[in-house]
């Protein structure tokens, strides 16, 4: 199992499943981080974090903290 | 008849160009999430009709999670707009048709504006419209807010939806075995507790109770048999679709949509936008972010107070004092006007409104920056850049967007803190945004400068701009771990693609912030600097003053100097100023204008007899932390919503800028004499 803070920059892989609960959860669905959509991770912030992603064509950026709750498949 | 309208889409997605396309008006447009806060009204243009169009903060879902949420979602479920326009950022038309999915719940007609078609176009795809409105089940139109085509066709759409009393049926979005679930659980809900929310659309109360949404939990908290028939529902949810509720309704939405615009839009060629990239990769480089953001900062003031105000602050001090004041004295002179009347003219309103006007083209490049930046998808990569460092002081990069508002103007900075969703980021963002300095302190630093630091204006305006950024994090660091203590909501920013400004839009902007910096000059500072003529031309005792020094206004000022004088300006004409600068913060100069003109020489002349360097610099930084004016005040007690908070504030602002100013000006006057 890995989650999408293991992917690079470049790579892309799809979403399993969120393993965070309470509001984060439902503000990552809402914005369509939903099970089997594809992520690929653009780049990381000059500081190591956050990272920023694309999915259904457009740009999120979001905290290494909640993208290790992320889990992906292949 | 009068229609009321809805303008609803997510943030960034060109609602408020829209708006100002429609109405006629001229709103405040940003490129970053977030820009409309507070609703709006307006009247459609071009219409027999009497159309009342509102444009509501843009959201992502219909889920309370911020306050500018909330504030559109209890507006379409209590006010029940007769149409919704649900504006959808076509070249992000997924993620935006989320919020459309749970818009088509609300049993209330709505017409789809497809927008930034224009870059759509240009990505080589094709959108389907006709096959759109089979789809979803309303009609939709290919518009560019920015470049305003599309705009009559909508209107007249609009004029056309508003008369239909029959609301046609929005197709279903969810599978029959989960739909039949959702009808069972409905009309359980409807014979047994009707008294629950009974005005909120059937099927958008169904799945909000079963998604147990925090707003309506709070209205059902007690109702233990509802809530153990939501707990059953949802394990029928569960079994059915072998997922949790929460990603189950989420992942359908999605699903109908990349379904249906799959079936809707092509694909004509592969068209990335390079050269944005490229921009993208050299703005957030791991080494050259940070210098760049700097480089930018700087060079925004250096142009705007060092290069704008050579060129300029001369030739209109020359028309105020010279050309102004000597035709007014010789006008009214030869009319036969009493000296008083000419003395008051001059030295009260002339000086006291010159004082600010003479700001005027400075503030006007400052805000252009300001404006471009707003406009071009930078401020939500510095929130992203800086998110890493902010976090560290118990705030969020997205409390970045709120400061750099608040160089313009605090008010509209301490109202962007609604985007926080986190209440105890938000109230800390709307604490620490006064520190940043305003375009209103701007002048009084510009001054000083001119008159101590000759030769380093630019570096001294930087100096306070890097002092105030220290206190925005040391507070943050404190107050994040006393006052506002709590956790942190976490942290879910979309980047927008960088844009190039429009010049509609940033001279839009800049002339509303101008003119509202104009207007100021011409109501509360013409009215003060009147009432401080007086106040300085005349005696206790109602005489006209010999010398400013037994004026009402100097023995008034003489009881509260003492508490300067730890400071370096004890004396009667900066405390005043001081006090005026409360009612707003270019009344400071004009103050100290008005004042020196009842003295006799120049403001210059006068300024560096009652300040030295070092105090003049401590009086800069008392300034730039001190409380903000009376306005920002009011909005920061609005935002904070409790006295407590407000006064806490009050003090935490007056009592920290006392402090630094105390210690620049001991340690200062030791080192410097």
């Amino acid at each position: 199992m890995f989650t999408l803070k293991d992917l690079r920059p470049g790579q892309k892989a799809c979403v399993g499943s969120i393993a965070v609960e309470g509001l984060m959860r439902r503000k990552l669905m809402d914005m369509g981080v939903t099970p089997g959509v594809e992520i690929q991770v653009n780049k990381t912030a000059p500081f190591g974090d956050p990272i920023e992603v694309r999915l259904r064509g457009y740009s999120l950026s979001l905290r290494k903290k909640d993208a290790e709750n992320i889990l992906m498949v292949q | 008849m009068n229609y009321k309208v809805a303008l609803v889409g997510n943030p960034n997605s060109g609602k408020t160009t829209l708006f100002n396309c429609l109405t006629g008006s001229n709103l405040y447009v940003g490129n970053w999430p977030g820009v409309t806060v507070e609703k709006k009204e307006g009247n459609l243009r071009d219409t027999a009709k009497n159309i009342t169009l509102v444009d509501l903060p843009g959201i992502y879902s219909l889920a309370p999670y911020s306050m500018d949420e909330i504030v559109s979602r209890n507006f379409l479920l209590e006010e029940r707009p007769d149409l919704i326009i649900n504006i959808i950022d076509a070249s992000n038309i997924e993620r935006n048709l989320y919020l459309s999915t749970q818009l088509m719940e609300l049993n209330c007609p709505m017409v789809g504006a497809l927008n930034m078609m224009d870059v759509v176009k240009k990505t080589g795809v094709e959108i389907d419209v006709q096959r759109m409105e089979e789809i979803f089940g309303y009609p939709f139109i290919e518009i560019s807010a920015q470049k305003e085509t599309g705009i009559d066709e909508l209107i007249k759409l609009v004029e056309k939806m508003v008369e239909l009393d029959k609301l046609k049926e929005f197709p279903q979005i969810f599978p029959p075995e989960i739909m039949n679930l959702f009808t069972e659980f409905g009309s359980l809900v409807k014979s047994k507790y009707p008294d629950v929310l009974p005005g909120y659309p059937g099927l958008f109360r169904t799945i909000k109770l079963i998604e147990k949404d925090e707003e309506v939990m709070l209205k059902i908290d007690k109702n233990t048999e509802l809530l153990e028939a939501i707990y059953a529902v949802r394990k029928k949810i569960e079994a059915v679709t072998h997922h949790d509720v929460d990603s189950t309704i989420a992942d359908y939405r999605y699903r109908f949509i990349t379904e249906g615009i799959s079936k809707a839009t092509k694909k004509t060629k592969e068209n990335i936008l390079q050269f944005q990239d490229k921009l993208d990769k050299v703005l957030m480089n791991r080494f050259a972010a940070l210098p760049i953001f700097f480089f930018f900062m700087f060079v925004i003031y250096y142009v705007s107070i060092t290069l704008v105000g050579e060129i300029t602050i001369g030739g209109i001090e020359w028309f105020i004092n010279d050309v102004l004041m000597m035709a007014v004295a010789t006008g009214l002179g030869s009319l036969g006007a009493a000296d008083w009347i000419i003395a008051l003219i001059n030295d009260g309103v002339i000086t006291g409104v010159g004082a600010v006007l003479t700001f005027v083209p400075q503030l006007v490049v400052l805000f252009i920056f300001i404006s471009i930046l707003e406009d071009s998808g930078y401020m939500a990569r510095v929130a992203f850049i800086m998110d890493r460092i902010f976090r560290h002081f118990g705030l969020s990069g997205k409390s970045f967007i709120p400061m750099v508002v608040g160089l313009g103007c605090s008010v509209p900075g301490i109202m962007a803190t609604r985007t926080l969703e986190n209440e105890r980021e938000r109230k800390l963002t709307a604490v620490l945004t006064p520190f940043i300095s305003c375009g209103a302190k701007m002048p009084i630093y510009v001054l000083m400068a001119s008159v101590f630091f000759t030769n380093y204006q630019t570096l001294l305006v930087f100096s306070l701009y890097l002092i105030s950024l220290t206190v925005v994090f040391a507070s943050g660091f404190v107050l994040s771990k006393t006052w506002f203590k709590g956790a942190d909501s976490g942290y879910l920013l979309e980047i927008p693609p960088l844009r190039l400004p429009k010049l509609k839009n940033t001279s839009t902007q800049v002339w509303q912030r101008t003119k509202e910096f104009i207007v100021r000059a011409g109501t509360i500072i013409f009215a003060v600097s009147v009432v401080l003529w007086f106040l300085q031309s005349f005696t206790p005792g109602f005489q006209m003053v010999q010398s400013p020094d037994e004026s009402i206004l100097a023995t008034f000022g003489k009881i509260i100097a003492p508490v300067f004088v730890p400071l370096g300006f004890g004396n009667w004409v900066a405390s005043v100023a001081l006090l005026t600068g409360i009612a707003a913060k270019e009344m400071i100069i004009s103050t100290m204008s008005v004042l020196s003109s009842g003295q006799g020489g120049s403001l210059t002349e006068n300024i560096s007899q009652i300040f030295t360097p070092v105090s003049a610099y401590s009086f800069v930084i008392f300034v730039l932390l001190a409380s903000p004016c009376m306005a920002a005040l009011a909005t920061m007690k609005k935002e904070l919503g409790n006295w407590r908070d407000f006064l806490f504030a009050l003090a935490y602002q007056i009592g920290l800028a006392y402090a630094i100013a105390f210690i620049i000006y001991q340690v200062g006057s030791r080192i410097f004499g």
